[in-house]
């Protein structure tokens, strides 16, 4: 019995390293943030691509269209092969889906209800391929391939309306109050499953050049410009007189496809080949005329991006921005309803707040603050209400999506004043409008 | 033993169990159809891989590039005359109906028998102002143009680096 105990105890030790070394490659605990880069990317690189394909949605993916039902059974069926639009016979279903397919991936690039509108987005995408197996080509494959791992990731904590929303409803009550950044296990372990994936797919590639004449003479780049698919003349005319150049780049191309699933992962390595295949990618942009195509794959690259080097990022930002702080009127309901949904898009904390009504600024006078919102920045100056607000979404990426309504020459502070002025104005009245949400019982 | 302490074993177990599956599945994706290893671990993997679309090659312009190809069609009228359309010739570089075009083109060039008498069917409708006799559904292969070619002032498709191939003849309904 003695001996049994032994032998489990030293097994247990040799399992202990591995063991260690799993949960060290899988599941370190991680933020979201680089995942959540490609779920917006992914979102509207979508929303693009299909929304461009709307006026041909019953010709690609329709009963009408090119691949009829009987024709798919024929020669596309296959027992896993499933499509929602294989059961949709009217036209007007198919493009509902479409429609619906559309709203979700605008909902996935901002954020909102990620938890479900992902699936609904992996279902569609594996739909139309699987329902026009004709279509789809490379890009489609990674875009299933990286959206897999978005659907079981917890995308949507950072970068998102969901996130958003959870720290408004947290400042509601206080607006100091802070959320803690997520971060969890899973998510270190679906960040390294994109790695994997983009490591795998730039390995096979590579492999399979190799393995072509075109490839190992160096004559690859030449073909594909010559190619009436990708023809440019302005490439053609440097590359006819310096053909080393396109020896050069075949051979680069191979050189970076080859090194990156090896030398990716290590600290020091990472971002020269992280430059290399985002250098790699912007030429297939730029003289192939593939920017969806590259869009993704910098995408999935991002995956590798450390999560230290973003939180650097934002520092230095916040550095170069300055504190910022607001001075509201905390008696004010809908003044401070409004700051909490202000606040919960500033993710890089730029902004303090201060009540005037409980702690004056030494900077602006109270008489003023009546009047209108302030923002005091670093240099000591104060901006009064919509010049404050055109400061501060120019200033904080988290509301970088307002600035056309903020910064359109002339009008928008033809138009942004007076309506500013009229809800400071109004705020007292505005203030007892509590937009369905229930009014605190008085006594 | 807690029960909370079972639940976090197990959910890790099944956490780990997963990455393993799916980064197992990502690397036999792609290995050669002539490997018999590969192919004996396919066939485990093959409905996980097919359902969720996971089953690619990643051979981007590989192993070869090739020369290139066009797809085109004539349209013969009452008169006897070919008008000749190159449809690819049309679609802009930067909207994704390039590719899709394309792909619908490459599939009528591969698979004429399939996908001919439809497409022709359909050319036949859409140039009814021509009051076409028949569709010829053309495939334009590219020859081989070095930078020799170039430099003399041709182009990759010009008629002396083509060669043109009718895939299918099919007569219009009147």
């Amino acid at each position: 019995m003695q001996k049994l105990a032994t032998i489990a105890r030293r097994f247990g030790m040799a399992c202990a390293r591995p063991a260690r070394q799993w949960a060290q490659f899988w599941f370190q605990s991680r933020p979201t943030t680089p995942l959540e880069i490609t779920r917006i990317g992914i979102g509207l690189a979508l929303l693009t691509n299909y929304g461009l394909a709307s006026p041909y949605v019953l010709l690609f993916w329709a009963d009408t269209g090119w691949i009829s039902p009987e024709l798919h059974a024929e020669n596309f069926g296959a027992p896993w092969r499933h499509s929602i639009f294989l059961h949709l016979t009217a036209p007007w279903q198919v493009i509902a889906a479409h429609s619906l397919f559309l709203f979700c991936c605008a909902a996935f690039a901002v954020g909102w209800r990620t938890s479900w509108v992902k699936w609904i987005l992996l279902i569609g995408q594996i739909s139309y391929a699987h329902r026009n197996p004709i279509l789809p080509y490379g890009v489609d494959k990674i875009v299933t391939s990286l959206l897999l791992i978005l659907c079981l990731a917890p995308v949507g904590r950072a970068l998102s309306l969901d996130r958003v929303r959870a720290v408004r409803l947290a400042k509601r009550g206080n607006l100091d109050a802070a959320l803690p950044p997520f971060a969890s296990p899973w998510a270190g372990a679906c960040t390294r499953l994109m790695q994997i994936q983009m490591a795998v797919l730039f390995f096979w590639s590579a492999v399979e050049k190799i393995r072509g004449d075109d490839w190992w003479d160096g004559n690859a780049v030449w073909l594909v410009f010559v190619n009436n698919e990708f023809y440019n003349r302005m490439v053609l005319d440097v590359l006819a007189s310096q053909y080393w150049l396109v020896n050069v780049a075949t051979y680069a191309t191979i050189l970076i496809e080859i090194a990156y699933p090896f030398l990716i992962w290590q600290r020091r390595t990472r971002p020269y080949l992280l430059a290399a295949a985002i250098f790699l990618h912007v030429q297939f942009a730029t003289f192939m005329g593939m920017p969806y195509f590259s869009l993704v794959m910098i995408l999935g690259h991002v995956s590798f991006v450390r999560p230290e080097w973003l939180t650097r990022l934002g520092a230095w930002w916040k550095r170069r921005v300055g504190e910022m702080e607001m001075i509201y009127d905390g008696r004010c309901g809908f003044c401070v309803r409004s700051m909490a949904w202000f606040l919960a898009f500033d993710g890089l904390r730029q902004i303090s707040v201060r009540n005037f009504r409980t702690n004056p600024s030494p900077v602006v006078d109270d008489a003023l603050v009546e009047r209108a919102l302030y923002l005091v920045l670093p240099d000591g100056r104060a901006l009064p209400g919509f010049e404050a607000y055109r400061h501060v979404v120019l200033r904080v990426p988290g509301l970088w999506w307002q600035v056309p309504l903020f910064y359109i020459p002339v009008l928008s502070r033809l138009v942004g004043h007076p309506i500013y002025n009229w809800i400071a104005a109004n705020r007292g009245r505005l203030s007892a409008i509590r937009f369905g949400i229930p009014r605190p019982e008085t006594k | 033993m807690p029960a909370d302490w079972w639940q976090t074993r197990l959910l890790y177990m099944a956490m780990s169990a997963f990455v393993a599956w799916h980064s197992a599945a990502l690397l036999v994706a792609p290995a050669p159809a002539t490997s018999a290893i590969a192919q004996s671990l396919r066939a485990v993997f093959d409905p996980y891989l097919t359902m969720l679309g996971l089953d690619n090659q990643w051979s981007f312009y590989a192993p070869n590039i090739g020369w290139g190809r066009q797809f085109r069609y004539a349209v013969e009228d009452a008169e006897g005359r070919r008008h000749n359309f190159a449809p690819a010739e049309h679609l802009s570089w930067y909207h994704p109906g390039y590719w899709w075009f394309r792909a619908w083109h490459d599939a009528i060039m591969t698979t004429p028998d399939l996908y001919g008498a439809q497409v022709a069917a359909q050319l036949c409708r859409d140039h009814a102002s021509l009051k076409p006799v028949s569709v010829s559904l053309i495939r334009a292969q590219q020859g081989e143009f070095w930078p020799e070619d170039h430099l003399a002032g041709h182009r990759p498709m010009d008629p002396d680096f083509l060669s043109e191939e009718i895939l299918s003849t099919v007569k219009c309904k009147s």
